[in-house]
């Protein structure tokens, strides 16, 4: 796996983590498997797609499917595009070579596969669950509004059991040590994990 | 009840599904557990717009347990589990997905999760962001329309006026 990153942050996370660090322009001809997961308009170009392996598979796993350029591909002249089956699309190119494109460009997880596992998804959901309480009950101005970090850790703590954690308990002379407290939230509101 | 969904057929087999997920997402369960008797979301009326899964399914009988009132639309065209929408229209929520949709779907179910048959929409659970852009759409056309500038706001096929025309024009 190569990863390609604009963050110099993120690269190093991704370097120190063993991963090689390259460009896309400089891998599009080795890969096999091409996978977006950026956010982010126009990351594989269609000079990109004309310049991989005969039958190299594309998809996307970030937001919307601008991430690879797939209106412009298929308004390109001499592609055609084939159903293989259900979101899997064999697009011959006019250079000869073809790529298998999946959903579309569209989430992969969700359109070739059935999504994010349910235990994962509990966590995201019960933050859903209490942030439509706190809308429903609470008068909010209009803003952004983050849910606070005790609830958070709240979703965390109802996730511990199934996973058989034991969470080991701070006592009062730790808690003032550290200047939080004893039942948390053990992080300033600011803290990203 | 106005719904539409794939096959009404596969609500055992959505069901089934869903009761085997229950296991594995304690969080939602225990919210249930905690905050059902009380029904802090009594007559909250939600609209989702949100990959209409089974994990999801498990949600949106979360927020139906606590009191709310729910419609339901997916936020991707390929992302709904046909099951799983089954399941919860044979449950009574009103659900307008199914896998395969095209835009011109999409957009016609997001709607159709955001019109209320009666009264209006509380609050939005939106992944993407799409229901909310359509209410900022029909605001803008509501607005234009107030002051004379387009005769007529239901013209889908005027690029101007069609939800999908803003920025963001594409479900994830």
């Amino acid at each position: 796996m190569i990863i390609s990153e604009i963050d110099p942050i993120c690269a190093l996370q991704a370097a120190m983590e063993g991963f090689e660090v390259n460009t896309l322009d400089n891998m599009v001809e080795t890969a096999d498997i091409f996978v977006t997961a950026t956010g982010n308009c126009d990351v594989i170009r269609v000079d990109h797609m004309m310049k991989m392996k005969h039958n190299a598979i594309v998809c996307n796993i970030g937001h919307f499917d601008n991430e690879i350029q797939v209106s412009r591909l298929y308004e390109l002249e001499g592609v055609k595009k084939v159903n293989i089956k259900p979101q899997v699309d064999l697009i011959e190119l006019p250079n000869e070579k073809a790529i298998i494109l999946l959903s579309e460009g569209r989430l992969v997880n969700l359109g070739n596969a059935t999504g994010h596992p349910s235990f994962v998804m509990s966590c995201s959901f019960s933050n859903q669950v209490l942030a439509q309480m706190d809308l429903w009950q609470n008068h909010h101005e209009i803003g952004v509004y983050t849910l606070p970090k005790i609830l958070d850790e709240e979703v965390a703590r109802l996730h511990l059991d199934k996973l058989g954690v034991q969470l080991t308990h701070l006592n009062v002379r730790q808690a003032e040590y550290i200047g939080v407290p004893v039942d948390g939230p053990y992080k300033p509101e600011h803290y990203r994990y | 009840m106005d719904y539409k969904i794939a096959d009404l057929g596969l609500a055992e087999y959505g069901r089934k599904e869903i009761t085997l997920a229950e296991m594995e997402m304690p969080g939602l369960m225990a919210l249930r557990d905690r905050y059902g008797k009380d029904k802090p979301l009594k007559g909250a009326r939600i609209t989702g717009s949100l990959h209409m899964t089974i994990q999801t399914a498990v949600l949106m009988e979360t927020l139906k347990e606590l009191g709310a009132e729910l419609r339901w639309a997916s936020c991707n065209i390929f992302s709904t589990q046909d099951h799983a929408a089954a399941a919860m229209v044979e449950a009574g929520i009103p659900v307008f997905a199914w896998k395969g949709e095209n835009l011109e779907d999409y957009w016609w179910c997001t709607y159709q999760a955001l019109n209320w048959p009666e009264g209006e929409c509380d609050l939005i659970v939106d992944d993407g962001g799409d229901a909310t852009l359509m209410i900022h759409e029909g605001c803008r056309l509501e607005q234009l329309f107030s002051q004379n500038r387009i005769a007529a706001i239901a013209d889908s096929d005027n690029d101007e006026v069609s939800p999908g025309a803003g920025a963001s024009d594409q479900p994830t």
